[in-house]
């Protein structure tokens, strides 16, 4: 995959990560509160991971780098093998500060920044209670400069005064002198300011400029250092140092990168601007884009009688017209809004799959099937970290290595399988690895230890729930990329709060199957409207193989199966109005549809086939025992209710004879 | 403590509904029969976009009735997070009821169960049957009653 693909997820991965550390925040803040919080422990842990494994995805190696490195600190606390002190708290708003920053780079120049090696020294020191000890020995073996700074507010920043403030708060914390212009204790009582200058003297010059690059507000600053300083260090006056020119914030290539740390191009100041530039999508409210669609298709129903009453009327016919495209326009848009293939969430894998291969030195083939498998948006969303995890889960954990597999028998390369498919009211989403298969012994083992487990007779089928229990790994070694056993129960969680369910299927050296269903809600389908007496019932077009017309005469009975020979081949027949209760027409001619339930393919013979339209399904929440036999509702153009027939519930119930083949 | 319910009528009686649980009343909807579905379901409505089920609610309650009643209404409320439509005969009114003038239903009223029944309470010398809305549209239990298979 090249890196145009990558790209096209940079939006989604800004909003979730955005999200993900807007919530870290939240719980940091908690925590901060109550040391001992378990929950705001674990939801942080979650947030770190995510950002980890969306990053690691992405191919940002430094937030992937910074992100573990905190979530190792905090696996500790997890462990009760550290203690969260205050330090810690400032440590982990330092990673989300960092986190924030380098977004803001990837927003506005679209390519990774980099964190550099001191940046996360610096940030994992400031994890140790110790600070004032770390600052005296930063002061010890550093040599301090000083620096001439001029800073620009953003035009709509409403209290620059005030901002200045917060700014030489923030400096003074990494500045040993500082001296502003107007001075500090002038700024309260300005109204306006139009300039902020600066003379400091610092021994750290990239977390200055990272201070003011992620300043709120802040539009631009310069950055020189002032050349009468008594620095013997520096060959070439008015050349900052090199290790802020490794982070230079531009837009070009990652490249160009090496070519900085030798190219000691003069490069006096620079600008960086953190206010970017609007994003190309936005996030809707589900509900929203719900009310929309409800909204659309009132209008579509109403433009059909407004259509029909102008009929005959001549004046009318043009705006008529005119609404009827309009109102077709608004529909498809509103539908498009919502459903989208699956593909776009299979895309990233083949990539994830390769370089997650490539670090564990193993061969894996990843074949995706069913791609085209349609979902409405806020699933495609929501199912994206949860696939991660598998997906990074079966490469690590599924997966031999290579001579191991051998020595079993198996093709050096391990297979793993992302199919998707429809079925029912339900989408499938199934992650096969042909790996070790779980490991049911250590499983029981690591559930006794855990105290999950009573007696060492639970049933196979019970342990491999236990996988989906918070904490819980069977995995010995601790990677980059998985095994610390927050995987799989932020997968379960993820897809019940969806609706879903998800089940594991598991055989020693075969391999393991993670099984995804996921409901249809609101969600499209093509359907085969079939009329049966003055009722209308529409049948999924995907259960459909194929239609016919027939005549009464066409229906046999053997035994006491009624049977039509289609294609030579005897296809057993069910009447819809018998299933339904429809008065029965006695028409000459009589329409066969060739549907498949299960193994068998099964004829539902109706009166006549309507049409075939795109069917938007309406759940009906209320009595579902009652609406078994089908997957939901459609309004069709003229406001009318039809229901949609699930064929296998329907025709489960229907007992065909034996024999009739024989 | 008072609260205010909204009256209709079915054949005599005047039954109550607690207004908070009222999304409205609108007028007979074309219905969508459901096939296999007791009979008290009398079919699914599109409601501006949304389809909702409609209970006949004579035959939920058990009333005798004779034939379908000319401009017959739906009242639309909302029990839990559903929505549900009941056929009623004619909307009447608001009326506001002090709970302290709220008694207890008796065993049977107009052959009602009384586990549909909040309770009853006069106003204007007619007897007001205030409705247990959770109890009529909670249908797990139904299937036993109904033995639909």
């Amino acid at each position: 995959m090249d890196s145009l693909d990558i790209k096209s997820y940079l939006p989604l991965f800004i909003e979730e990560t955005k999200e993900n550390i807007q919530q870290m925040s939240q719980d940091l803040l908690q925590l901060e509160q109550d040391y001992e919080d378990t929950e705001a422990i674990d939801n942080i842990f979650r947030y770190i991971h995510t950002i980890k494994g969306m990053s690691a995805t992405m191919g940002y190696a430094d937030i992937s780098n910074l992100t573990h490195q905190a979530e190792n600190l905090l696996d500790e606390v997890r462990h009760h093998q550290a203690k969260i002190t205050p330090g810690m708290i400032d440590g982990f708003f330092e990673v989300v500060d960092e986190i924030e920053r380098q977004l803001a780079v990837l927003e506005s120049s679209g390519e990774p920044g980099t964190i550099g090696e001191e940046r996360v020294r610096q940030i994992l020191a400031s994890f140790s209670e110790e600070e004032e000890e770390t600052l005296q020995d930063q002061q010890e073996t550093s040599l301090e400069e000083h620096y001439r700074l001029e800073i620009e507010f953003s035009n709509d920043c409403l209290l620059k005064p005030a901002r200045a403030m917060i700014v030489c708060n923030q400096l003074a914390g990494v500045c040993s002198k500082l001296e502003t212009q107007p001075p500090q204790g002038s700024l309260p009582t300005l109204d306006s300011l139009d300039k902020f200058l600066c003379i400091i003297c610092t021994d750290n010059p990239q977390q200055v400029q990272d201070i003011l690059a992620g300043g709120v507000e802040i539009q631009g600053f310069t950055m020189d250092k002032i050349q009468d300083d008594p620095s013997p260090a520096k060959e070439e006056p008015a050349t900052s140092p090199p290790p802020s020119q490794t982070d230079v914030v531009t837009a070009t290539g990652s490249e160009e990168d090496h070519g900085h740390e030798t190219d000691n191009k003069p490069e006096v100041s620079k600008r960086v601007e953190p206010h970017l530039k609007n994003l190309a999508t936005i996030r809707v409210d589900t509900e929203k884009l719900d009310q929309l669609l409800n909204l659309v298709s009132e209008l579509v129903i109403n433009k059909t009688s407004i259509q029909q009453a102008a009929a005959g009327v001549p004046d009318m016919a043009d705006g008529v017209e005119h609404l009827h495209r309009l109102t077709g326009d608004l529909q498809n848009i509103v539908m498009n809004m919502r459903m989208i293939p699956l593909e776009t969430v299979f895309q990233r894998f083949p990539r994830m799959v390769r370089d997650t291969a490539h670090a564990l030195h193993k061969k894996v083939q990843l074949e995706i099937q069913g791609a085209e498998t349609e979902l409405d948006r806020t699933i495609i969303d929501d199912i994206a970290d949860p696939l991660v995890h598998l997906m990074r889960n079966a490469v690590d954990h599924g997966i031999e290595s290579g001579p191991e597999r051998l020595s079993r028998g198996k093709p050096e390369a391990g297979k793993i399988v992302l199919r998707a498919y429809q079925t029912g009211n339900q989408v499938v989403i199934e992650v096969s690895d042909d790996g070790y298969g779980l490991d049911l012994d250590r499983i029981r083992a690591k559930a006794h230890n855990a105290g999950l487990l009573n007696s060492d007779e639970s049933e196979d089928s019970l342990l491999t729930n236990f996988i989906f229990s918070p904490g819980f790994t069977t995995s010995e070694n601790v990677t980059d990329i998985s095994g610390r056993g927050v995987g799989l129960d932020v997968v379960k969680n993820s897809i019940e709060s969806l609706g879903g369910t998800i089940e594991v299927v598991s055989a020693p050296n075969v391999g393991t199957t993670f099984r995804i269903s996921l409901p249809l809600t609101l969600a499209f389908i093509q359907g085969l409207l079939v009329a049966c007496g003055s009722e209308t019932f529409v049948i999924p077009l995907s259960y459909v193989q194929e239609t016919d017309i027939i005549e009464p005469a066409d229906i046999q009975t053997v035994g006491h199966q009624q049977i039509v020979m289609f294609r030579g081949k005897v296809l057993p027949v069910v009447f819809l109005a018998q299933l339904m209760g429809c008065a029965q027409q006695t028409a000459q001619e009589m329409s066969l549809v060739v549907v498949r339930s299960g193994d068998r393919e099964v004829g539902i013979i109706s009166d006549d086939l309507l049409t075939q339209q795109e069917i938007v399904i309406k759940n009906i929440s209320w009595g579902q025992r009652f609406f078994k036999n089908y997957l939901g509702s459609t309004i069709l153009g003229d406001g009318s209710v039809v229901l949609i027939l699930d064929v296998n519930v329907l025709l489960s119930g229907v007992k065909f004879r034996e024999g009739y083949d024989g | 403590m008072a609260n205010q319910y909204v009256v209709f009528q079915l054949e005599d009686e005047l039954y109550g509904v607690n207004i908070h649980q009222v999304r409205g009343v609108e007028k007979l909807l074309p219905l969508t029969r459901v096939p296999n579905a007791p009979s008290f379901l009398k079919g699914v409505c599109n409601l501006r976009g949304s389809v909702i089920p409609v209970i006949d609610l004579k035959e939920r309650l058990s009333l005798p009735y004779q034939e379908e009643v000319k401009n017959a209404k739906i009242i639309i409320v909302n029990v839990g997070k559903h929505t549900v439509g009941m056929t009623i005969d004619t909307a009447a009114d608001v009326v506001s009821i002090d709970s302290q003038e709220i008694e207890p239903s008796p065993s049977l009223v107009g052959g009602i169960d009384a586990e549909f029944i909040q309770g009853v309470a006069k106003v204007r010398d007619r007897l007001l049957i205030l409705l247990n809305l959770e109890r009529i549209l909670t249908v797990d239990q139904i299937q036993a009653l109904d033995s639909l298979d």
